[in-house]
């Protein structure tokens, strides 16, 4: 039964560039009884509107003439969170580009429409989708409020019925139970979802990510390229990221690049090519680092999916390719854009103390130094921290730079990615000879911590244990290893002393939260927060039976 | 198929032909009926312009179905009401109607392109208004794994003459055929059939796996 209520309550935005269309849509969704309706003729128009206002339509035309399709758009506020679950999001699209649009992406709108579009398809398309809204609301409800195992109920409840959405319960089920890091049984789930339809590409995406989250790289990998390799999903841009991520975790970086190029053909979108110009930096292949690099920063320039990110990395390609007058007239024409961002003003001088070195200009350069040093803190596990260090070594400073290297080391110690930004920072700087030093003796130390820590535990001396590893998680906030490491060992502190110690709950929420922050959707942090989840489960059980 | 797509396009232009006669006889005797009358015929005319659209679009690689889950009697129960609401206006005694026995026999969803499925079907009730006396029936069950469309008139059968053959040109056929072979799971693809008995009528069946 389609959803009966009356429209009129719903506030919308229509984003269009044609002034005629707008008028015409503005039309007919009066028809429709939808009067407050706002316009935008542009991305970033639409942007500032969506984040002020609290629209529960948005009708977005895919074509925008502008540097950010409607689709780069959709996915943008999307992954920003600023589609609140209530929201419809309807694209208009040309037949001719329909097909294109809707086969690249598993994260679809909540309907395409294609032109010519009249009053009765958006009725008929509004009403099917709030009477879906409606029916999973238990589920989607409970995922926003990230109560897991609320939605996980609520999904069985749903697919129980065998109603008209019941492949839609399945396929949040799968997600549910990948969020819970029972990959077992959610590909479980995804296998019954295929067994109505054996060639569904969420499903098939969906063991994939659950092999993946298993450790089973290998099959993982095999999967999404069974997908990649069908006539349907040779679009599906996921599937090539299962394959990436894949490769990573299993040691082969450059094989995650020239999977992440492969993406970046089929769908060339600005985050496709910074992609893809990260990890060619990191892997030492220069010319395709600086081609997708510019791609993404000349594309995005001034528009909303625009990031600085790409302009310092482009100016560090340029700089090790040894173009520093390229690199400096990037990080000038940056610089008008990105003048209020944090973080900008401290990389770009450590970057310009680098072209100073390269051109010749030493005094420059030590002027410039004293000035990038004073505006970075603490070194972390990232690019700044790499780019300052780089600029000390080139300029002499041996000891200042090795020890920013080892402090980015040590804030995050099994951070592959920092490693390979770090072992290329000294090639290019004539210290290959200390890479393993470097790298080995911060990494060492950490790994002492740890070890130490882990050893008290087996020797019952709890406290002992909880205060190495607590005081590590302390001095280096941002270290995931540390951070995996202290909430385990916290877990098996409550699980050996047997109490629901509220203090040290809190103390492992803090970790879990801050591991989301660093590594958003990693299945390490997924599977720990299922050991906290189990250890809470048990020590509540105990807790009844005694 | 290009040739039938330059017969079709041969008849849309005399479609157009006969909607400019009117719009001229419109400058000369304004009148609201027949201003009325334009707009239907105009209307008609673009969407026979988007039927021809999607079949020439799909003439080098076929078209390509974008199936999801969706729910058959939603879909039958909104061509019901465009219809109903688009022959009352045209002023037409044929009734639209869908058979009773679907909201029991039409399963929860189903597997298939919404829009495509949508367009044939309408070409299919437009062939069916044209032949039929009083009533024009739509229904949609489950059988043996395939979703069964039916488009039923009670017209004279299929080797009466076409009491609309001016306005006919096989777009309607054409399009419902590609939609159906479009349609395809399991190695089975959908098809399309059209029946008729002399006194009852004629079923237009479209079939998908």
């Amino acid at each position: 039964m389609a959803y009966q209520g009356s429209l009129s309550h719903i506030q919308a935005l229509i984003i269009e560039d044609m002034a005629v269309q707008q008028t015409t849509l503005r039309g007919q969704l009066a028809l429709l009884g939808i009067t407050r309706v706002d316009v935008a003729s542009n991305a970033n128009d639409a942007y500032r509107l969506i984040r002020a206002n609290k629209y529960g339509l948005i009708m977005c035309d895919f074509n925008l003439n502008h540097r950010t399709d409607g689709q780069q758009l959709f996915e943008h506020v999307r992954e920003q969170g600023l589609l609140p679950a209530d929201c419809l999001f309807f694209m208009i699209t040309a037949e001719s580009s329909y097909a294109s649009v809707a086969a690249t992406t598993e994260h679809h709108p909540d309907a395409y429409l294609l032109k010519p579009v009249t009053a009765s398809d958006i009725e008929d398309r509004l009403k099917a989708m709030l009477e879906k809204r409606q029916a999973l609301l238990p589920v989607s409800s409970r995922l926003a409020k990230s109560d897991l195992n609320g939605a996980l109920q609520a999904s069985d409840e749903l697919i129980a019925q065998r109603n008209r959405w019941f492949m839609s319960a399945l396929q949040l089920k799968g997600q549910t139970l990948l969020k819970l890091g029972r990959h077992e049984d959610a590909k479980a789930v995804y296998e019954q979802a295929l067994e109505v339809r054996p060639d569904l590409l969420w499903a098939r995406l969906g063991v994939a990510r659950a092999q993946k989250a298993a450790g089973r790289f290998n099959e993982a990998h095999r999967l999404a390229q069974d997908i990649i390799d069908s006539p349907e999903g040779e679009k599906m841009v996921a599937a090539y990221d299962v394959i990436a991520e894949s490769q990573e975790a299993s040691g082969d970086p450059l094989g995650a690049l020239w999977t992440l190029r492969d993406a970046s053909l089929v769908v060339p979108s600005t985050r496709r090519h910074r992609m893809v110009g990260e990890s060619a930096y990191r892997n030492g292949d220069l010319d395709m680092a600086k081609q997708a690099l510019g791609k993404a920063a000349k594309a995005s320039r001034g528009s909303i999916v625009a990031q600085a990110q790409d302009d310092l990395l482009l100016a560090q390609t340029l700089v090790d390719i040894g173009e520093p007058s390229e690199a400096l007239r990037v990080l000038q024409d940056a610089k008008n854009h990105y003048k209020d961002h944090p973080g900008f003003g401290a990389t770009s001088l450590s970057l310009q103390a680098q072209v100073e070195m390269a051109t010749g200009q030493p005094e420059q350069a030590e002027a410039t130094l004293e000035k990038a040093r004073a505006s970075l803190g603490k070194g972390k596990a990232d690019f700044a921290t790499v780019a300052l260090a780089k600029a000390e070594l080139m300029a002499g400073h041996e000891e200042a730079g090795l020890a920013l290297l080892g402090n980015a080391i040590s804030a995050d110690h099994e951070n592959l990615r920092v490693k390979q930004m770090i072992t290329k920072a000294l090639q290019d700087t004539g210290h290959e000879d200390k890479v393993a030093s470097v790298i080995e003796s911060a990494t060492a130390s950490m790994q002492n911590m740890v070890t130490d820590a882990r050893k008290l535990l087996r020797d019952s001396r709890i406290d002992d244990a909880v205060g190495i590893i607590e005081n590590a998680a302390h001095e280096y906030p941002e270290n995931t290893g540390v951070l995996l490491q202290a909430a385990q060992i916290q877990c098996m502190a409550l699980r050996l002393k047997k109490t629901l110690d509220e203090p040290r709950i809190g103390t492992i929420r803090d970790y879990l939260d801050r591991l989301d922050k660093l590594l958003p959707g990693h299945d390490r942090v997924t599977m720990m927060r299922r050991y906290f989840r189990e250890t809470l489960g048990t020590l509540d059980a105990s807790g009844q039976s005694s | 198929m290009s040739d039938a797509l330059a017969l079709i396009a041969h008849d849309l232009k005399n479609a157009l032909g006969g909607l400019e006669g009117e719009l001229a006889e419109l400058i000369d005797h304004p009148t609201p009926v027949m201003a009325q009358r334009a707009h239907l015929h105009c209307a008609e005319l673009r969407r026979q312009f988007i039927q021809f659209l999607t079949l020439y679009g799909a003439r080098t690689d076929g078209l390509c179905a974008l199936c999801e889950d969706e729910s058959p009697l939603d879909l039958l129960q909104a061509l019901q009401r465009v219809w109903s609401v688009k022959l009352q206006m045209e002023g037409s005694a044929i009734q639209v109607a869908t058979q009773p026995s679907c909201v029991d026999t039409a399963p929860a969803f189903w597997y298939f392109d919404h829009r495509l499925v949508q367009l044939a079907l309408d070409a299919a009730i437009h062939n069916a208004v044209r032949f039929a006396r009083t009533r024009v029936e739509i229904g949609v069950t489950q059988a043996d794994g395939w979703l069964v469309w039916t488009v039923h008139d009670d017209g004279p059968g299929l080797d009466a003459d076409d009491p609309g053959q001016a306005n006919a040109t096989g777009l309607g056929t054409a399009l419902a055929e590609a939609v159906a072979a479009a349609h395809a799971h399991s190695g089975r693809h959908g098809c399309i059939q059209l029946g008729s008995s002399p006194g009852l009528g004629t079923t237009f069946t479209m079939a998908l796996p």
